[in-house]
């Protein structure tokens, strides 16, 4: 994602992924990533073990949380400069997922 | 005796009240667009802890996902 940003964007994005796991597991992922890009991997990864920022934000899979599995509802937002809400994609088949083209358009809307 | 009980029934009450009151952790509509994300403090893969404030003044793509499994 992130090296698909135009340059202008890169400079003035981040792009933070939030997964229920613990710490130690959750760079395992970097390599998988890693596989499919010579680019750097620029994605801040964050681990949210106890899901309690899932929580907060209401993405919790109760259906999956009542077989013992805390995930999240896949989702994704794009925040302004001060943090507000500017677009968001949340589906409950996680299978759906937003395109790059639409987090671009998102973006490019913003100062 | 009475006074006992009717206390166990408002201790009750209050306990009721308060999971009430705990926001529902699946409310798919809880952020919306033109909301403030919520904050949040957790640890990265790149050591350290972030939080919703140090992203301020970037632009910022949010994603939540289902992990490593």
């Amino acid at each position: 994602m992130h090296q698909l940003l135009p340059a202008n964007l890169k400079e003035s994005t981040t792009i933070v992924a939030i997964a229920p796991d613990p710490l130690d597991k959750l760079g395992d992922i970097i390599p998988k990533v890693k596989a499919r890009t010579d680019d750097k991997f620029l994605i801040t990864l964050l681990a949210d073990a106890d899901h309690a920022t899932i929580d907060r934000y209401g993405l919790l899979n109760e259906q999956a949380a009542t077989r013992g599995r805390f995930l999240p509802h896949p989702t994704t937002y794009v925040l302004d400069k001060k943090g507000k809400v500017t677009w968001k994609f949340t589906e409950i088949d996680y299978k759906v997922r937003p395109t790059n083209e639409m987090i671009l358009t998102a973006l490019k809307k913003l100062p | 005796m009475n006074n006992t009980l009717s206390r166990r029934a408002s201790l009750f009450a209050m306990a009721g009240l308060a999971v009430a009151q705990q926001p529902s952790p699946s409310d798919l509509n809880r952020v919306k667009v033109g909301d403030l994300a919520p904050a949040f403090n957790l640890p990265s893969a790149a050591g350290g802890n972030l939080t919703l404030q140090q992203l301020r003044g970037k632009n910022t793509v949010l994603v939540f996902y289902r992990g490593y499994w």
